[in-house]
Formats: C-alpha cells, structure tokens, sequence
C-alpha cells in the first residue's frame, strides 16, 4: 500500500538573477512499513525533499500524496494538524524548545492534539533512548547526542504513521548513531511505521530497506518506486 | 605595535549585518523615534503647561510680587529699590473705595494709586489683557472687568463716563468716623472716565486712578493698611535668610511689616522633588522603550558577535561594529522622533488651540526650547549605545564559542521537581523565560503608565474647576448690598423657595445677620481684646478705649459691637467638619450655642462660656439674651482652624457670633434680614441653573452675586490653553505608552521567530499559536497595570502632594485612567496575534532557516 507518492515535483528558489532548482522532478513512491534512506550530496535537494513530504515546505509545481491525501491543497492550518496527527519529525538541528524540560517536549505534539498522552508509552521510549534519567532536564542542560535523542523520542511519541528524520544521526558518535538507528527500525517494525531518512553516510544508509540517490534536485539512482 | 587598518571591513561587516537585520532595525528605529518624541514633546508640553498654570496663578493673584513691605516710607521705598536682590519694586495705595455707579449698589470697588514700576512691571504681566492706558487725569479711572461687570457694564468703551461715589480711606477721615460719623465717611459724587480696562483671574473688582485723582482723597503711602510697597526679587526663591537681609536695614516702624513667605524655598524643594521625580520617570521610560527593543534579541546579537569573535574579530573592533549600527539607527530616528515632537508641540496643539479660541492666535502657547531637543538627542544617542553595548559586552566578557551558544537561559542544575505542564503553561513561561528581560519589559510599560498616572494626576490637580472648587465654597453668592444701611429684605423667604424650587439647585444655605451690641465681659472676652491692641491691627489706645467700652458697649461709635449670625444646618456642618466636628448639632439647631468667630487674635477663653447681648432690631431691643460659646474659630494670624465666617458684612470688634438659624428668627422676628445666601448646584458650573437663580433677583439692583461660573468663564482662554495643553501630554503619554506595547510586542514575536516555526512543524496550529499569545499578553497587561496601580498610585500620590496648589485633595481620574487599561489590555490581546500573523508569513522551514543563517 502506498503511503507516500510524489509526482513531478519541483522546488526552484530565486538567488539574484539566477533560478536554483533545488527539486526537479521527483517522482517517487513509498510504501507502507518501508524503511527508506535518501542520500546525495550537500545540496541535492534531500532536506527540501524532506520537507516537501512533511509540508513543511510549498512546491513550486507538482504533488505530494501522503496516505491517499493531496497535501498541496490543504491549508495552512490543516497541514500542521495533518503533520502532528501523521509526521514525526527528527530535525537536523533538533529543534527543541528551550523553556520545555525533555518530557515537556516529547509530549507536546500529543498535548498540541489534545490528547492524554500515553505516560508509559513516552517512558518505555525514553528508557530506551538511555533517557531515563533526563526526562526532566531542560534542553540546554543535555549533550548533542542526547538532545537528538530527545527530537527522536518526541518523533515516535506520537506514534505517526510516517516518521521523517533530518540526518538523526548527523551528531553523534558511531555507537550511539546504531544505537538510534536501531531504535527507529524496531520501533517502524513494531508499530508499521514508514521511515525516510536522510543521510549522507553510505554505511548508515545500509541499514535501509531501500536507498534513493539525488543529485541536483533528481533522482539519479537507487530505486524510486 | 602597527596599527592596522580595518575600518573599512567593520564598516562593510556593520552594513551587511545593519541590512540583514531590516525588520530588527525598524524596530528599534520605531523606538529611538518614541524615545526622542517622548522628551520633545513631553517637556516641550509639559514647561509650557507648567507656563501656563504658573501664569494662571499670577492672574489669579492679581498682582506679580514676591514680597511686600506695608506702609513704606519715602527712605524705606529708594533703600529697597537700590538693594542687588531687588529687581522692581512698587508703591501701590488704596486711596478710595466706590460705593455705587448710578443707582447701582457695588460690591465695594477698591481704588488704587500705582506708580509706574508697579504698573508696568507687576500689574500689566498678571493681566490676560489691557486696553487703554493709565490714567493721567484725574477723572481718568481704569478697571478690572470684574468690577465692570458689577456696575452691569458688559461691553465697556474706552473713553465712556462712569458717574460713581466713592469715600475717600484717609485716616484723618476713618479717626473723624469714630468721633464724628454723621460728618465723616461722607460719599463723594464724581463722573469719572474710563481710560482702561483689564482682566486678570482674581475676581476682584478694583480700580486704577491717577495720581492727581490721589493726591485729592488725602490718602498717604504711610496710612496704616493702605500703602505698600510690593517688590519682585531677582531670584523669585527667597530663604528666611534674604527676608531678613531686606527687612534689616529698612527700619521698621511702628505696624509696619514685611510680608513675605518663608515656606518659598521649602515649597520650591517640594516641588521640585515631585517634578524632578516626574522628569526621571519620564527618562527612564524613554530608555526603556529602546532598551527594552534591543535586549529582547540580545541572545542572538550575542550569538552573531560570538560568530565573528570566532572568526577572529577583538572586541574593539565588535564595539566599532555596534557603535556603527547605532549611530545608524540613531541618525535615522533622532530627527525623525525631532520633527514629530516639534510638529506636536509647536504645530498640531498652538492649531488645535486656535481653532477652539480664536482669539489665541497671535498668543505663543508652546514655546520651543532648544535645550530639550539638543538634550533628547543626546539622551537618545546614549540610550541606543547603552542598549547596543550590552551584547557586544557579555560577547568581550565570555568565550567565542559560549556565545555563539549563548541562549539568554540561565544554566542552572537539573530542577528537582517535576514537570509535566508543558502546553498549559507555555505563555507564562514564555513571559519569564528570561527573568531580567520580563523585568525590563514590565518596567517599561509600568514606568509610563505611572508617568501618565502621575501626569494626570497634576493635570486634575490643576483644572481650574477643581482649583475653583477648593478656594469657593459654593457656586453662588447672593448677597444683599442694603444689609449694613437701608437694610431692605432683598432676600425674602419666597425668593429662597423660589430658588429652592429650581431644578438643578442641590443646596441653600441662607445667612442672616443682625447687629449685635455686647456689654464688656472680662472673663470672656478680656484676654481677646488685650491680644487685639497688641496686634498689628490695634485700634488704637487700650486703655482710653476699653475704658469707653466699659462704660457703654456703644461706645466709640459701636466699635465693640459684633454681628449676629444666623446659618443653615448645613452650613453648620461644613464649618463644624473644619472645627473637627466635635459640636452638638442639635444643641446649635435649639439655640443653646454659639460658635465665635474673632478677628486677628484668639478668642479661646470665651470656649465654654456664656455671652451676653442684645439685639437692636430684635423683637426686643432692650432684653439682654445670653449663650453659651461652644467653639471659636482661630484667627487667621494665628493658624489653626480658620473658618470661613459666613457673613459678608464685618461689625465692629467683637467676635461675630454664629447661631442657627432658627434662633434667629426667634429673637429677631419679623426684622430678620438674609445678608446672604450661598448656592450649590447638582451639576457645579451649570449655566441653565445659574441663569434661573439669577432671574430670581432679575431687577434688583442692590442685590451682588458672586459667581464661580462667573469667575470660571474669565478664566476661559487661560484655561483651555492649560487644557489643551495638559489633555495633549496625556494624550501624548497614553498613545505613547501603547505604541511601546505595540513595538515590545513585536519585538517578543519577532525575535521567536523560529520557535514559531519550530511549533507550527510540530503540529502546534496557528490558533493554538495565537491563543498563547493573547495569554503572554494579556498577562503582560494585567500586570503592568497591577503594578502601576501598587507602584505608580501611590507614587502619583506623592507627585500631587508635592506638586499641588490651594492645598487640594488628591482625586484619582478614574475615568481616564480606566480608559487606557482597557485600550493597554485591548492593545496586549490584540496586537501580538496581530503582528504574529503579518510577520510569519513564510513557510516553516523558510522560517526555521532564516534564523539558522
């Protein structure tokens, strides 16, 4: 079944008199429980992809067709609950926010949905993203590879159908990047999740069930469909 | 060690870093403008208001002097002239009183002689206007429209006749009085010409004759009570010290005194204390409302300088970069934050005012000081730099890579307790996230609001309806001119129910009065007269006189007799509240007391005990009555509870004695005579109930009114420049202190951009976003105006006490200020939502990024 279809999809930004194609083109499929890596480059178009999928971002021509919905032509406000009820979300850069301690943080998109989040669901994530002992810990007080741990533990709290990560493990050490890497696989098994992931280690993106190649905002490689 | 040229690299960096940060920069612009029109304007307004009320109070005067010397002699007159601290000084003598202008009987209009340094220099500036000149003959006469208007002239012209009788106040004339009545005091019939007219706010009615005209009523510059010599110093604030190095050297003689206020200087500290205070409000609003702006985004100032410290920048060259960025913003909102506040105050209110008054055209209302806007622009230069340093400073005081991590957020040890709130409490925290920076922004909006607080305050403190209000018991007087000669029942029973009967009329309080001849009482009132001849206003021999009186209480043509005065219920509680309404309402109603009231000197032996008179024109002229004095107002030379006396008409040196009404009647009879009678209106000032009361006595020539509606309308052009004038500050102050709102508000939102956007990519909507918002706001709101309500009422309280004239109650504007909290918590719900909308259009990620890069 699939989840998450892209048709003709482009992204051009305007830079001084030049036009930057950032995505040109993309058509691509994923299918339900899939566990996908999408590589490239500095400046292949993998985030704008990204961020295409989750709406997070406008094309500038072209479909994105998530679980059966044409988010193009949703608005502004229903995107953002289509995401929270939907997408989970591991940025780059982890974007937590600083006046919430890591539990504050983690169940804030369920609370944003006005639902009682599940205590012991968030708890058992936090264990086994060895946060136990952070769970009330402000942002600035935990390491790179903790806060990154805090913006996966956040993703998956929610239990989304489709979980989008940003180069999850861009921070941290080999052991922990298996340790997360792990931890998303299991908990995309576990729970039916479909994954995309960007990164630009090959080794890491082994571990996918599938690998797609961009290279000037195309797909030049791996499988799309 | 070489010195290397890089000023052209930090002023390009500066550029780049000034352009890419636009929106930051309008902002603090927008604030460097509020800054700089905040002191222009306020201060430009605020002097000129302050011009106005002080010129006010001069015309309110009446004359312009700083102290006075009584009765000068010729020597005393050229030694005070040629003292250093003496800048004018002049002789003015009340020679003749007016008595009538044909068949109208006027509230005796005083005529005075002034020399021309009096004239010129202490008369003319507490005029509004004056038209004609002075006089030089001696029919030529000058008057105040005051007592124009009691001759019934309302539309005066120079050059017209004005046929009068006056009696001349000579003392060979007042000694013959006593000796002679029947031949002195005679009234003098003469056509006097008008040759000038003025109007100033103290509502007397006096004339100006010339010096021929004085040279003929045989008054002297030396007779007791009539000469003075009125000085104005170079330095209007004067200690008891300067009092005494005039007053030395002149050689006082016999009652002469030197009248001079030796609480000036105490008064002028106290004043300007609450101004002063006032002032400092005023500038640290004005540096918050750019401080504020700029420590709002101080993390990520110090997050950008932490980038180029990396890169090798010192912390000179991170000073240069802000102080560039400074002088930018400042050169662009200094003059324009000028041009408003010289528009405002020199433009839009003179405009305003001359399109209300007319008349006030060719009038300066605003006058513009160069000092204020050379001093705003300075202050507001420093201000930006002061806000600016601050990031380049703590950048200078950490580590490169401390403050390119900088977050503003304090790291303190993992809290212990737990916390689960998350979305519930996120606009509370979001207002104390930072502690110092809530601190400032709470500061800033608190300051002006307690600014205008207190400017408000002074502002009602000033109206002249509430000054008018204060200094006038009532809103008229109606007073009957016949009550010491004729005696004619002007004010009969029926005219009261009359006006008692007109809608608008809330209260009467008629006084009657009656002659009063009271055998000498040593107990009683011995101490008093012994006090009396020992004052200043000694009559003359104690002991001739007091023999005489013993003899005959008639004696000396009546000068120990007193008044009897009948007074309201009402009016006895009002003099009762003054007395520290101790007295026995009921036992005065029943005619069992009396309260004194004594001229120049304490009567408190007479408290307590009975006094005997009689009553001439009482149903039984020969019968002696006697009651009990229950309290005596303090004379005015001694302090204390000084009470109004309720009757117009003075007798002679005995104590007036006020009974109640009833007990008037009682032994007066069908003689009994209404001197006065004083009115209070539902609505005070209304024009509709005054013009009823007055149609009353329509045609009755020999009845005065004494109007505070009256007084308040000469008082019209002065009084709408000090309305206009202080309405404009509040004005000003109001829009001000919203405006900051509006830019601390935007501010906050610009500045959490990214977390904005961080929430909308979580799954946080853009109502959810608003509705924290409306809470940070409306939480801001609510708590300046709690703070300024704690903080800056009592605080206003304080500037009022310090600042207030006519020793007025202090009375909150309720009504204004409620109107501003409700358009602050208007403004607080409204406008961040507001400008989070207009601001955070882009996509989210576009969003997220922009605050990366």
């Amino acid at each position: 079944m699939e989840i998450l279809v892209t048709e003709n999809l482009r992204k051009y930004y305007q830079l001084g008199d030049a036009t930057v194609r950032a995505l040109d083109g993309v058509s691509l499929t994923v299918e339900k429980g899939e566990f996908i890596a999408i590589v490239g480059r500095s400046g292949s178009g993998k985030s704008t992809l990204l961020h295409m999928l989750g709406g997070l971002d406008v094309p500038t021509s072209g479909t994105v067709i998530v679980d059966g919905r044409d988010i193009s032509g949703m608005t502004k406000d229903e995107l953002t609950i289509f995401r929270r009820r939907k997408i989970g979300f591991v940025f780059q850069n982890y974007n937590l926010l600083p006046l919430m301690n890591v539990y504050e943080n983690i169940i804030l998109p369920i609370q944003l949905d006005g639902i009682k989040p599940d205590r012991k669901f968030v708890e058992n994530i936090l264990e086994m993203l060895g946060l136990g002992e952070k769970k009330f810990a402000m942002p600035n007080q935990l390491s790179g590879g903790q806060q990154q741990r805090v913006a996966l533990a956040r993703a998956l709290a929610a239990k989304p159908a489709i979980i989008l990560a940003d180069e999850p493990t861009g921070n941290l050490d080999s052991s922990t990047s298996q340790d997360v890497l792990g931890l998303i696989k299991v908990s995309g098994e576990q729970l039916g999740q479909t994954v995309v992931m960007i990164t630009h280690n090959e080794e890491i993106a082994q571990m996918a069930g599938r690998i797609i190649r961009l290279e000037d905002g195309r797909i030049c490689g791996g499988d799309a469909v | 060690m070489m010195k290397v040229n890089n000023r052209k690299i930090i002023a390009s960096v500066a550029m780049r870093t000034y352009r890419a940060n636009k929106k930051r920069n309008a902002l603090t612009v927008f604030a460097v403008i509020l800054t700089t029109f905040l002191i222009t304007a306020v201060l430009g307004i605020g002097i000129s208001y302050w011009d106005a009320v002080s010129q006010r109070a001069i015309r309110m005067n009446g004359m312009d002097f700083d102290m006075e010397l009584t009765e000068p002699r010729a020597d005393q007159v050229e030694l005070v002239r040629d003292m250093e601290s003496v800048k004018y000084a002049g002789v003015a003598v009340k020679c003749a009183i007016a008595e009538t202008y044909r068949d109208v009987s006027l509230d005796k209009t005083r005529l005075y002689w002034v020399d021309d340094t009096c004239w010129e220099k202490q008369c003319i500036p507490a005029y509004e206007f004056f038209k004609g000149s002075y006089p030089k003959k001696e029919e030529e006469l000058v008057l105040s429209t005051a007592a124009l208007e009691d001759m019934g002239i309302k539309e005066p012209e120079i050059g017209m006749e004005l046929p009068l009788t006056y009696y001349s106040l000579a003392e060979d004339t007042e000694r013959q009085e006593l000796e002679d009545p029947v031949s002195a005091q005679q009234n003098i019939s003469k056509t006097f010409i008008l040759s000038g007219y003025y109007r100033d706010y103290s509502g007397k009615q006096y004339g100006y004759v010339s010096q021929a005209f004085y040279e003929t009523t045989g008054v002297k510059q030396t007779d007791f009570t009539q000469g003075a010599l009125k000085i104005t110093l170079k330095k209007s604030l004067y200690s008891a010290k300067d009092i005494m190095n005039i007053q030395k050297p002149l050689d006082l003689q016999d009652r002469q005194m030197l009248i001079a206020d030796d609480h000036i200087m105490q008064n002028f500290i106290r004043m300007a204390v609450g101004v002063g205070g006032l002032l400092v409000m005023i500038l640290i609003s004005g540096y918050l409302f750019v401080y504020n702006t700029l420590y709002i985004s101080v993390s990520k100032d110090i997050r950008y300088y932490g980038q180029l410290k990396t890169l090798g920048m010192t912390s000179v060259q991170l000073k240069r970069l802000v102080y560039l960025q400074a002088l930018w913003n400042s050169c662009i909102g200094i003059p324009v934050g000028m041009a408003l506040g010289a528009a405002v105050s020199a433009g839009l209110i003179p405009t305003a005012l001359r399109l209300i008054n007319p008349g006030m055209s060719g009038m300066k209302i605003v006058t513009v000081h160069p000092f204020i806007y050379v001093g705003a622009a300075l202050f507001s230069s420093a201000t930006v730099i002061a806000g600016c340093r601050k990031p380049a400073v703590i950048t200078g005081e950490c580590s490169p890579i401390e403050a390119v991590s900088y977050t503003g957020l304090t790291k303190g040890r993992e809290k212990q307790k737990e916390r689960e709130r998350g979305l519930k409490d996120m606009a509370r925290r979001n207002m104390f996230r930072d502690r110092k920076q809530a601190a400032v922004i709470l500061g800033s909006f608190f300051v002006v609001l307690t600014v205008f607080l207190c400017v408000n305050a002074v502002i009602r403190g000033n109206d002249a309806k509430n000054i008018l209000n204060q200094i006038r018991s009532c809103d008229i007087t109606v007073n009957n001119q016949t009550t010491l000669e004729e005696k004619l029942p002007l004010i009969t029973e029926e005219r009261l129910d009359e006006i008692r009967a007109i809608e608008g009329v809330k209260e009467i309080r008629p006084v009657t009065t009656a002659q009063m001849i009271v055998p000498y009482q040593e107990e009683l009132l011995g101490p008093y007269y012994k006090r009396l001849y020992q004052s200043r206003y000694s009559p003359g021999d104690y002991e001739k006189d007091i023999e005489e009186y013993k003899k005959d209480p008639r004696a000396l043509n009546c000068i120990f007799d007193g008044r009897f005065v009948g007074i309201s219920p009402e009016e006895f509680r009002k003099i009762n509240d003054t007395l520290g309404g101790n007295l026995d309402e009921e036992a005065f109603e029943k005619g069992e007391t009396a309260i004194a009231v004594p001229f120049w000197a304490s009567a408190e032996e007479a408290v307590g005990k009975k006094i005997r008179f009689f009553l001439p024109d009482g149903q039984e002229p020969e019968k002696e009555h006697e009651i009990t004095v229950a309290a005596t107002g303090e004379s005015s030379m001694d302090g204390g509870n000084v009470i109004d006396d309720p009757s117009e008409y003075s007798g002679g040196y005995c104590p007036n004695l006020l009974v109640s009404n009833t007990l008037a009647k009682e032994l007066m009879g069908d003689n009994i005579l209404t001197e006065v009678v004083r009115i209070e209106y539902e609505k005070p000032y209304d024009k509709e109930t005054e013009k009823a009361v007055k149609s009353v006595f329509r045609d009755e020539k020999q009845i005065s009114f004494d109007s505070k509606l009256t007084r308040y309308q000469e008082m019209k052009s002065s009084e709408q420049q000090v309305k206009v004038l202080g309405g404009g500050l509040g004005i000003i102050l109001a829009v001000l202190a919203i405006l900051n709102y509006i830019n601390m508000m935007a501010a906050g939102v610009q500045n959490r951009a990214k977390e904005f956007a961080t929430l909308e990519s979580l799954g946080m909507t853009s109502g959810q976003i608003r509705k924290v918002l409306v809470q940070e706001g409306l939480g801001y709101g609510i708590l300046s105006i709690l703070l300024s309500m704690a903080v800056g009422l009592p605080l206003s309280y304080i500037v009022f006490q310090s600042v207030k004239v006519y020793n007025m109650g202090y009375s909150l504007p309720v009504l204004y200020n409620l109107i501003l909290f409700a358009v602050i918590i208007a403004v607080c719900v409204m406008v961040p939502p507001l400008i989070y909308q207009m601001t955070q259009k882009e996509s989210v990620i576009e969003r997220l990024r922009a605050d990366v890069d």
